[in-house]
């Protein structure tokens, strides 16, 4: 492994990092069964420094005075080890952490969490882990992420919801799920993530571009969705849990069941799956006509491991059948004027709650299969490999049928997105201060428009990508990121020629690079501050090249621009970390500037069609400017009560227009009280929160830009919660009831599509069970 | 061992992954995929009751998209002060489809509105109704249609104007009066007249 040390060379020389005579590394392990521990807490405190153990378990702190010490390792779940040791040291620290006999330890898991938070990335991350997603289960993937500071929710009515991260959302979003790329239609604002966010174990939202580690898209943020790991240990268990949603009748419930055989050592395997059925949603006024939906998802998960080895394969099936507000259907401008005068739904429905879809719906089903392998050689170096093959099919029917049909029969618009990928990655053992990855990916897709329709052109494309991205240990408190990457696409679209109905054959290459260098400096136990500059790209989608005609629910002509280039990032981005025994607080502050920013402008002449004259937006480019603040801080005065609050902040401009960049979330500000009576009882799990989230009106409005009617104004919104354990028949019940909307206030979001037909849902009482399996 | 394993674990993952690379079509769209439905042919036939003035006739030809009016002739030429009987034919001329014969069957789920503008140079009313058409009575009521229609121009009527021409389509099933709307236009055309 020359090659290795050389790039190891190289990096050293650019980075010009000092390296220390004293310093101390080692791995954290997993006593029973030799497993690697990240994110482990090791910390020295009478020197007053610390680290955290990377995904090898392996940690370094160097620039430590000679000295002894004594170190304390850490791990959730497991019983700290404690020693005294002298530094310099000959010998790596070797520590192997025995499982916990009894359940977490709260002082020692505040002190991994804080750590683990303190060095997790010089980019803005937020986690939400199993307790939190636990929470939120039976929401969609949209709403559970909207939990998170700087992250919004693009909705179309109450079935459909889509991540925005920092006022980025869509193609600018990456959303991966067990380190596969989601790949649907996702150029469209009202097509939302495929994806069943019962089955996470983890969700990480990195805010900001990331265009090195995860490729092209990567503009705004990455979403990434982990299952919990299999459990290797023989036996067989699992979980089950079920909710109840008051406001659309839903119910939802969710099963895992999962073992491994003594019989079959080193196999495990995992079947968990999910259904949501849910009726009408209701505003404080009216039901949500045709607002109905039914999602069902499966997943079996099957692993192998022999010595270093570790296989697993994953098959995934999502569907959902979901409605579409009736009143958002219309033919023309004079539709849609008539529409906001009337301010609701069409007087003359005497609509009544039910479970029925009816058109326009839409029906998506995502099939995945993958397969990842993952192996040590040598002198601890990795090698990781993935091949991923998924289909989504997404068929919409419109309300309205052809002539001869019956709506709702054949569907409107019949896609299918056949996408394979494959994906390997080696992180050669460079050395204890040092981690460097490098990758190349190759991805094919072919996109497919049923007999009926005609969305978006048929198409065959190619990617390939080639990255080298590393850290480096440069000082005990300074660690660096650098990374480059090189990605290129090429396509062969079919698009309609509008003047003979046939079709034309347009090839097109594009070619992006992506760069990150960052640096995360700790300062002490307590503190810690990160910078980061990033550069992502995208090839534009082929909606943006290709649209032409009516986008339904929005009475808008779209005429997209073949000629488009590819978009670019570079995000500047600080955040400035906190967490101490009473406080944790994260305050991030960003400036994205997106280079040739596709966005669709308003033309100065309408379209005149058969249907009537529309508004007419066509596909262009410009410089965009996202720069906003994300801040949140929470207070434990007392050992049973925690106080929150946040803010999230932004202000995009569209550089070449001079004003206000169209389409980005307003501000919102937050707050959360919460009392666990049962940490002052003794009592595990007993919990009340209440929280309040206000967002102000959007009034940053870009000069001369058509609105059909203007932003609604700004809401605040008030939840409560109440949860506890209850054992019952010998088991524990993990019991929550909530109440989303507690005041049933009337509102509408500037980014909500429905916003010129009708509010969002009024007041909804919760009810979430769950109990482990076995 | 373990490395050797690994390596034939590897190598059978990569050509899984290039054989599924290079095993694929085009994806070039066959034949007529994706057609959806087109009127691309408005023609409003007048005709007065009085034999002073002649028939007269407006078509409007759109793109293949919908988009682009042209109007042959230019402008519908009314006389002032007449009457005329007049009706509208609907075509895809495309796919040579007569839309007028698909609206006449499902009649209970199509209302057409006429109004001249300015209101001032006359009035238009409706003059069939769904009992005219072969369709089922599906909504127990016999409710205009709107496929012919009476046009009586104002005595003073003078200059230029439009005749507007909109298509409700009721696709929740039958409609309930002769005059309502729906949240679904599907022809909603401004032919421009002359007096």
């Amino acid at each position: 492994m020359t090659s290795p040390r050389f790039l190891l060379a190289v990096a050293l020389a650019l980075l010009g990092g000092a390296v220390s005579a004293q310093s101390l590394s080692g791995r954290v392990t997993d006593a029973a069964t030799g497993d690697p521990l990240p994110g482990a807490a090791v910390r020295l405190p009478t020197l007053d420094r610390a680290a955290a153990t990377d995904a090898d378990g392996r940690f370094s702190i160097p620039d430590l005075p000679s000295d002894t010490a004594t170190v304390v390792v850490s791990f959730v779940g497991y019983e700290p080890f404690r020693d005294v040791i002298g530094v310099p040291r000959t010998v790596p620290l070797d520590v192997r952490l025995a499982p916990a006999e009894d359940v977490l330890d709260e002082v020692e898991v505040t002190a991994d969490e804080a750590q683990e938070r303190l060095g997790r990335d010089t980019r803005a991350v937020d986690v939400l882990d199993a307790e939190d997603l636990e929470e939120l289960r039976g929401a969609s993937l949209g709403e559970t992420l909207a939990r998170l500071n700087g992250v919004t929710s693009l909705s179309t009515g109450p079935t459909i919801q889509k991540p925005v991260v920092r006022g980025l959302h869509s193609d600018r979003v990456l959303i991966l799920e067990n380190g596969v790329r989601q790949e649907g239609q996702q150029w469209g604002g009202e097509h939302a993530p495929e994806i069943d966010p019962f089955a996470a174990g983890r969700i990480e939202v990195v805010k900001g571009a990331a265009g090195v580690e995860y490729g092209a898209g990567a503009i705004g943020g990455v979403v990434r969705i982990d299952d919990p790991d299999l459990v290797f240990e023989p036996g067989v268990g699992g979980d089950l849990s079920l909710q109840a949603f008051s406001n659309s009748g839903q119910g939802a419930g969710s099963a895992v069941v999962e073992g491994a055989s003594e019989a079959l050592p080193g196999f495990a395997w995992r079947l968990q799956g999910s259904v949501r059925r849910a009726g009408d949603a209701r505003t404080p006024d009216v039901v949500i006509r045709n607002s109905a939906f039914a999602e069902a998802a499966g997943h079996l998960t099957l692993g192998y491991r022999r010595g270093p080895l570790e296989v697993d394969g994953h098959l995934r099936r999502y569907t959902t059948e979901l409605g579409i507000y009736k009143g958002s259907h219309f033919g023309n401008l004079r539709n849609l004027e008539e529409i906001i005068a009337r301010g609701g739904p069409d007087p003359a429905w005497d609509y009544q709650f039910s479970y029925e879809i009816e058109a326009p719906k839409q029906a998506v089903t995502h099939d995945v299969a993958s397969l990842h392998a993952h192996t040590t050689f040598g002198d601890g170096h990795h090698v990781d490999a993935q091949y991923a093959v998924q289909n989504n099919r997404r068929q919409e029917f419109d309300a309205h049928g052809r002539f001869e049909e019956t709506p709702g029969e054949a569907p409107s618009f019949d896609l299918s997105l056949l996408t394979q990928s494959v994906d390997l990655k080696v992180e050669p053992n460079v050395s204890d201060r040092a981690r460097l990855t490098v990758g190349l990916q190759a991805r094919t897709q072919l996109n497919e428009n049923g007999e009926t329709g005609f969305l978006v052109p048929n198409f065959r494309a190619y990617d390939g990508g080639l990255f080298a991205h590393g850290s480096f240990a440069a000082t005990g408190r300074l660690t660096l990121d650098a990374g480059l990457r090189l990605d290129a696409r090429t396509q062969r679209a079919f698009p309609r020629d509008v003047e003979t109905r046939g079709f034309a054959d347009v090839r097109r290459t594009f070619v992006g690079g992506a760069a990150v260098l960052g640096g995360l400096y700790s300062l002490g136990e307590h503190w810690s501050i990160a910078g980061n500059v990033g550069s992502a790209w995208r090839p534009p989608n082929v909606s943006e090249l290709y649209s032409f005609g009516v986008h339904h629910g929005t009475a808008q002509f779209e005429i997209g621009d073949p000629d488009l280039g590819v978009e670019r990032s570079l995000d500047v981005n600080a955040t400035l970390r906190h967490e101490s025994e009473h406080v944790s607080a994260e305050v991030a502050g960003y400036v994205n500037h997106v280079f040739d920013y596709v966005y669709a402008l308003e033309q100065p002449d309408p379209t005149v069609t058969i249907r009537g004259t529309f508004p007419t937006y066509a596909y262009t480019h410009t410089d965009a400017r996202l720069a906003g603040v994300d801040a949140q801080v929470e207070i434990r005065p007392l050992d049973w009560l925690d106080l929150g609050a946040r803010a999230s902040v932004l202000r995009a401009d569209n550089l070449d227009l001079g004003g206000p960049l169209y389409g980005v979330p307003s501000d919102r500000f937050g707050g959360h009280v919460r009392v666990e009576p049962g940490r002052a009882l003794g009592l595990d799990g007993l919990f009340a929160e209440a929280d309040v989230q206000h967002v102000t009106r959007q009034d940053r409005v870009q000069p001369g830009a058509y609105l059909a009617a203007p932003y609604p104004p700004g809401y605040t919104l008030v939840g409560l919660r109440l949860g506890g354990t209850v054992d019952w028949v010998g088991a524990p019940f993990r019991v929550q009831l909530g109440v989303q909307n507690l005041f049933d206030v009337r509102y509408r979001d500037a980014l909500g599509r429905f916003r010129y037909f009708v509010d969002e849902p009024g007041r909804n009482v919760t009810l979430r069970v769950a109990v482990p399996l076995g | 061992m373990v490395t050797h394993n690994t390596t034939r674990a590897l190598g059978a993952l990569a050509l899984l992954g290039a054989l599924s690379l290079t095993a694929c079509d085009s994806g070039a769209p066959d034949g007529n995929a994706g057609e959806e439905e087109l009127i691309t042919q408005v023609t409003l036939s007048l005709t007065p009751t009085s034999s002073t003035a002649s028939p007269v006739t407006i078509q409007a030809n759109f793109d293949a998209d919908g988009t682009n009016p042209t109007f042959t002739p230019t402008a519908l030429a009314l006389e002032p002060g007449t009457t005329y009987n007049g009706s509208i034919q609907l075509r895809d001329t495309f796919n040579d489809d007569d839309i007028t014969e698909e609206i006449e069957e499902e009649s209970e789920e199509h209302l057409f509105r006429y109004a001249l503008s300015p209101a001032s140079l006359g009035t238009v009313t409706v003059t069939d109704s769904e009992s005219d058409y072969t369709s089922e009575d599906e909504n127990g009521g016999d409710y205009a249609v709107g496929l012919t229609f009476q046009v009586t121009t104002a005595a003073g009527a003078s200059g230029t104007g439009t005749m507007n021409v909109l298509l409700y389509h009721f696709d929740e099933g039958p409609k309930t009066s002769s005059t309502a709307t729906s949240d679904e236009i599907d022809v909603d055309v401004a032919f421009p007249v002359s007096f």
